[in-house]
This record gives C-alpha cells, sequence and structure tokens, in this order.
C-alpha cells in the first residue's frame, strides 16, 4: 500500500472512526480528534502490516481504540461513577446536549464495554467481527455485550 | 426490546464534527513531519552503518599489520629486563610470556584506538542528509 492508496482509505472511514471516538470520549470532539490524528499517523507507520485492505477498516477501528486506552492510561482514570457524572467535554460540539443522556449514560460504562456496544449498535459489526477487531474472544465480546446492555438499562431507568 | 432501545439511542447519533477537509489537511500534515523524520533517521543509520564497516575494516588490517611485526617488537624489547612473575602466575600459568602479553595488550589497545578514529572520522567526512537538502 502506498500512500495515496492509504490517504484513500483513511478518507472513506475518518467520518466513522471520528464518530466512534466522539463516543468513546463521551461527547469530547477535540479529544476525539486528536485521538483519530494519531491513530492515523500510527496506521500509516505500520501501514505494512494491512495486508488487506478489505480489513483496512476493522484494522483501523483497532487502532483507534488501543490509542484511545493510550491516551486513558496516561491521565487520571475515573474509578467512581459519581465523578463521570461531573465529567464535562472541554470542547462542545453544537449539539452536544443533544446526546447528553447518551454521553452521561457512556461515561458510567467500563470502557470496554462501551467500545463494544459502540461497535455493535452504532457500526452494526457483528460479534465476530468486534472480536477480530478487538483481538479478543468471541465469548468475551458476547458477555461485555451483554453486561454493558444491563449497565445503560440501568443507568437510563435510573435518569428517567 | 432492550436491544431496541439502544439501537434507537444510536440510530439517530450522528455528532457535529469539524470539518473533515482540515482534519485530513492535518492528518497529511502531520504524515509529512513523520516522512522527514523517518527519511533523517534513515540516512543517519545508514551512515553508522558505512562508519562501522570502515571501522572495522580499519581495525582488522591495522591490527593484522601489527600481528605481522610481532617477531621485530619482540626482538626490541628482548633487551628490556622485566621484574620477575609472582608464584601463582608461575603456578597457575607455566608458559606464560609477559612480553608477549605486552604486545597484544598494545597491538589490542592500539586497534581500538584506530578503529574508533577512523569511525568518527567516517562519520565526520559523510554528507548528512540534511546537509543533501
Amino acid at each position: 500500500m502506498n500512500r495515496e492508496e492509504y490517504i484513500s482509505l483513511v478518507k472513506s472511514s475518518e467520518k466513522g472512526i471520528r464518530r466512534f471516538l466522539t463516543a468513546l470520549c463521551c461527547g469530547d470532539t477535540q479529544l476525539a480528534d486528536d485521538i483519530a490524528q494519531d491513530a492515523f499517523v500510527k496506521a500509516y507507520l505500520a501501514m505494512d502490516s494491512c495486508k488487506d485492505s478489505q480489513k483496512f477498516r476493522s484494522w483501523i477501528f483497532r487502532i483507534a481504540y488501543n490509542t484511545f486506552l493510550n491516551q486513558r492510561r496516561s491521565q487520571r482514570v475515573f474509578s467512581d461513577y459519581d465523578d463521570a457524572l461531573n465529567m464535562t467535554a472541554e470542547t462542545r460540539s453544537d449539539d452536544t446536549f443533544k446526546y447528553q443522556a447518551l454521553y452521561q449514560a457512556l461515561a458510567k460504562i467500563p470502557s470496554h464495554e462501551r467500545t463494544t456496544i459502540l461497535l455493535f449498535y452504532m457500526e452494526g459489526y457483528s460479534a465476530k467481527e468486534i472480536s477480530q477487531t478487538l483481538e479478543i474472544s468471541q465469548e468475551a465480546v458476547r458477555q461485555q455485550l451483554s453486561r454493558g446492555r444491563v449497565h445503560l438499562r440501568n443507568i437510563l431507568q435510573t435518569a428517567n | 426490546m432492550e436491544d431496541d432501545n439502544i439501537r434507537s439511542l444510536f440510530a439517530d447519533f450522528d455528532p457535529d464534527l469539524s470539518s473533515s477537509f482540515q482534519f485530513m489537511d492535518r492528518v497529511e500534515r502531520e504524515i509529512d513531519n513523520m516522512e522527514i523524520v523517518h527519511k533523517h533517521l534513515t540516512a543517519r543509520r545508514q551512515r553508522s552503518r558505512i562508519a562501522m564497516a570502515v571501522a572495522a575494516c580499519v581495525g582488522f588490517v591495522v591490527g593484522f599489520m601489527l600481528a605481522l611485526y610481532i617477531p621485530y617488537f619482540e626482538a626490541l624489547i628482548q633487551g628490556v629486563s622485566l621484574p620477575a612473575m609472582p608464584d601463582f602466575v608461575t603456578r597457575f600459568a607455566p608458559g606464560f610470556d609477559a612480553i608477549a602479553m605486552i604486545l597484544w595488550v598494545c597491538i589490542g589497545v592500539i586497534v581500538i584506538v584506530a578503529s574508533v578514529g577512523s569511525y568518527e572520522l567516517t562519520l565526520s567526512l559523510l554528507p548528512s542528509a540534511r546537509r543533501k537538502e
């Protein structure tokens, strides 16, 4: 894969990646864009490892997710859900309030469950595709999905 | 039912993202910077490899030439009186030759100095990537 091919693949997937990362970062679009930038640069440096352009999308999602995890490790991690309630996006997009309930709900579930939920419901990935993207077993994906659903339901019921 | 509720949450999720054009412009600029750094690192590694190869050759040639002249050096310092060897040396290494040992140590030091010197000289003479630009 050369640079032109890579850029063209990035252009076709950048919106989906940024949308995914925005949800993962609970509405912080600036952080999401920074992580997306890092992910695309890392992917460019490792583009020889993606031999099949058909699998580019799942490959780049994996890199984006790992970049998100690295970014979180370098910052303070919310261990208390009450802290998550006070977490606000530093950069607010115009429609942040429209999705505030969603962001707050997502902020309260663990990041691995959040990722699985987003890939399944937002990106439409199957359990098999999620397991390949995140390099975990399909059983682990199903467990995370199940737990994530329960968490989200409880949080949304409490909010209502 | 629960599945439908969650699906409906994400059904119309379309956050207001910044311009794709600006985002891609930033990505391409980052990639350009990466390529510049990568080019410099590659050039530096190549220069280092060439300098190491020259240093190895110089070290080998100097060592070989000096080794050929060992009988001559031995004859030169034959007349120098050395202190007597301690007992433990003669006990554990009866065939120990102090003159040969001193000569080989000197050869080793000269080879190392010649190799390091030629490495540094080669690096300074090779054109750097920055100068090429």
